[in-house]
């Protein structure tokens, strides 16, 4: 009987406590609400904020040079034992990539003004 | 392993790949640097290519079978087929879209999108392992999602957005499946899992091999998952659609082909019944609805869903008979002939979405008319045509693979299809040839007549009674 009151009475504590701790430390007196949740503080900045849609452009770029680094990842590791055919399969897909540049910049994706 | 992964990695072996490549890449370089009313050059470029391609793999024929790049890539007789076909189709399908693209502000992308797909397709069905086979459904579908939406009208951005949520749904169902059969083998080359599948825990390969055949039974329109086919085929120009319903079946078929006859082949599950099911619905379905339609385009569209039941049906008896891999053969090619002959004819009236709007538009084209019945009669499987050659042998097929219910069902079938064929048929001979004796000018609704498709249209009619005649001499070719 004494052991569960106090286990009773040492879970109230813990609990009261973790509410004190928050009362003692917590930043504003009503938690924010209609705002975006940015972890207990204010936001600085709108939540929608607008982009001009050439970053979509350069995300797609983006992309091409991201699955070239997947690829030569694994490939640096074990070009020295596979020699010549690997460096010249790497440049051909480089290559391949790389037309992929020159159609974005073609297309005047680069162009910023 | 060096020694031996050096030996079977000869970039030769690839030669008619690397060459869709390379006239997908040149194409897109030139066109770059090409004034928009130019661009005819990039179709020749691009055709030129997709022709050494498929010269490059009639050559490679004569080879013997062989597994290349680390047993990843297998050439056979199915991937030779399937590469001359895709490459010749791919060819056709391009010269039938200039009569759309010729001076679209993108026609040089649109070409190398075609390009990009006819090399999914082929890689699709040269795949002999699994995340090859993951790959390849990307690189066939991405281009066509594309495709499908090129006119961007608001049609076109439905069959569009349709298309790829349900290749999004399927791909992701495809690569559990792939996962489940790795995890079950412990690796993805289709020799070693047709020796471990036996073996494995079987709810995981039943789920691995439903997941997989989901996404070729997507990629060729077959019926769990046909519901994107008569959208976007309706929805996008029908010179696209003659190449979305053609192309990525070819690939499609051949890889699901591989798989039953394959890994998939000594498992404890009934896998025939399942793809023999598939191939009765895509059949039944397909031509269910297509009786009702009145939309030249969603009629073809519900037709290629019930062809790719009779291609199912060579694929349900896979490995089980030794007359399949010819029957795969001479119905590949047929189909591909055919099916891009009736999109063709879709094509000169692009302007005629009804069956009736079509037929007023062809009042004084006979000759029109009358490739028109040899393409939808070859649809049937006609005698003098190829389809009809092609279907001889899968019947055979699936006899001799002792399915024999589904042998029945098919001629049943076959039977039924006549009827929606001659809804189209029947309007258009009478307004061809009994029409005729109208004055010009009175029809203020006839649309005009495109000349490029309609003699596609010819051509196609005249090869498919030629590969129907020269069926034996096709067969002896690829054996």
């Amino acid at each position: 009987m004494a052991a569960v009151v106090s286990l009773l009475v040492a879970v109230l504590a813990l609990i009261l406590g973790l509410y004190g701790v928050s009362m003692a430390f917590r930043i504003a007196r009503k938690p924010v609400d209609v705002l975006p949740y940015e972890s207990g503080s204010l936001p600085q900045q709108h939540a929608f904020s607008r982009y001009h849609v050439r970053w979509y452009a350069v995300t797609l770029l983006f992309l091409a040079f991201d699955m070239e680094m997947i690829f030569m990842y694994p490939w640096a590791v074990v070009v020295a034992d596979m020699g010549a055919s690997a460096v010249i399969e790497m440049f051909g897909f480089l290559a391949i990539l790389f037309v992929g540049v020159i159609y974005v910049w073609r297309e005047g994706a680069l162009r910023w003004s | 392993m060096t020694g031996m992964e050096a030996m079977s990695a000869n970039p030769l072996d690839l030669l008619p790949e690397i060459l869709l490549l390379f006239g997908a890449v040149a194409g897109l370089l030139l066109g770059l640097w090409t004034p928009r009313g130019r661009q005819a050059r990039v179709r020749t470029v691009i055709v030129v290519a997709a022709l050494g391609s498929a010269l490059a793999a009639a050559i490679d024929l004569a080879q013997p079978d062989k597994a290349v790049f680390d047993d990843s890539w297998m050439i056979d007789t199915t991937t030779g087929v399937v590469r001359i076909t895709v490459a010749l189709a791919t060819a056709t399908a391009v010269l039938l879209a200039s009569s759309w693209l010729s001076g679209h502000p993108r026609e040089t992308e649109a070409y190398v999108l075609m390009m990009l797909a006819a090399l999914g397709a082929i890689a699709l069905a040269a795949s002999n392992d699994l995340l090859m086979l993951a790959a390849s459904y990307l690189l066939a579908s991405i281009p066509l999602y594309a495709l499908a939406g090129f006119a961007k009208d608001s049609r076109g951005v439905e069959a569009t957005l349709k298309y790829y949520l349900m290749g999004a749904l399927v791909g992701v169902l495809m690569l559990v499946g792939i996962a489940a059969l790795m995890l079950a083998a412990g690796t993805g080359n289709y020799r070693e899992l047709a020796a471990a599948l036996p073996q494995a825990p079987t709810p995981l390969v039943a789920l691995g091999i439903i997941g997989v055949l989901a996404g070729m039974a997507f990629k060729a329109g077959a019926v769990p998952v046909h519901f994107w086919v008569p959208d976007v085929t309706a929805g996008t120009t029908p010179v696209m659609a003659a190449f979305i319903t053609t192309i990525p079946k070819l690939g499609a078929v051949a890889a699901a082909f591989r798989l039953v006859a394959e890994p998939f082949a000594q498992v404890s599950l009934d896998v025939p019944l399942l793809v023999a099911v598939i191939a009765a619905a895509s059949m039944t379905l397909g031509n269910l609805a297509a009786f009702q339609q009145t939309e030249v385009l969603r009629l073809l569209a519900y037709s290629t869903v019930s062809q790719v039941g009779y291609m199912f049906m060579v694929v349900a008896v896979a490995g089980h008979s030794v007359y399949t891999v010819p029957a795969l053969s001479i119905y590949l090619a047929a189909y591909a002939v055919t099916n891009l002959g009736a999109f063709a004819a879709a094509s000169a009236l692009p302007k005629a979405g009804q069956i009736e709007q079509w037929a007023n538009g062809v009042r004084w084209r006979p000759w029109l008319v009358l490739s028109l019945t040899v393409v939808l009669l070859g649809l049937v499987g006609t005698p003098p045509t190829a389809v009809f050659v092609g279907k001889l042998a899968i019947f055979t097929a699936t006899a001799d693979g002792n399915l024999i219910w589904l042998f029945v069902l098919a001629a049943v079938n076959t039977i039924a299809s006549l009827f929606y064929y001659l809804r189209w048929i029947a309007p258009a001979a009478r307004a061809a040839f009994a029409g005729s004796d109208r004055q010009a000018g009175t029809d203020s609704t006839s649309v005009p007549v495109l000349a490029a498709p309609a003699v596609t249209v010819h051509a196609t009619a005249i090869a498919s009674v030629l590969l129907g005649i020269g069926a034996g001499l096709w067969l002896a070719v690829i054996a």
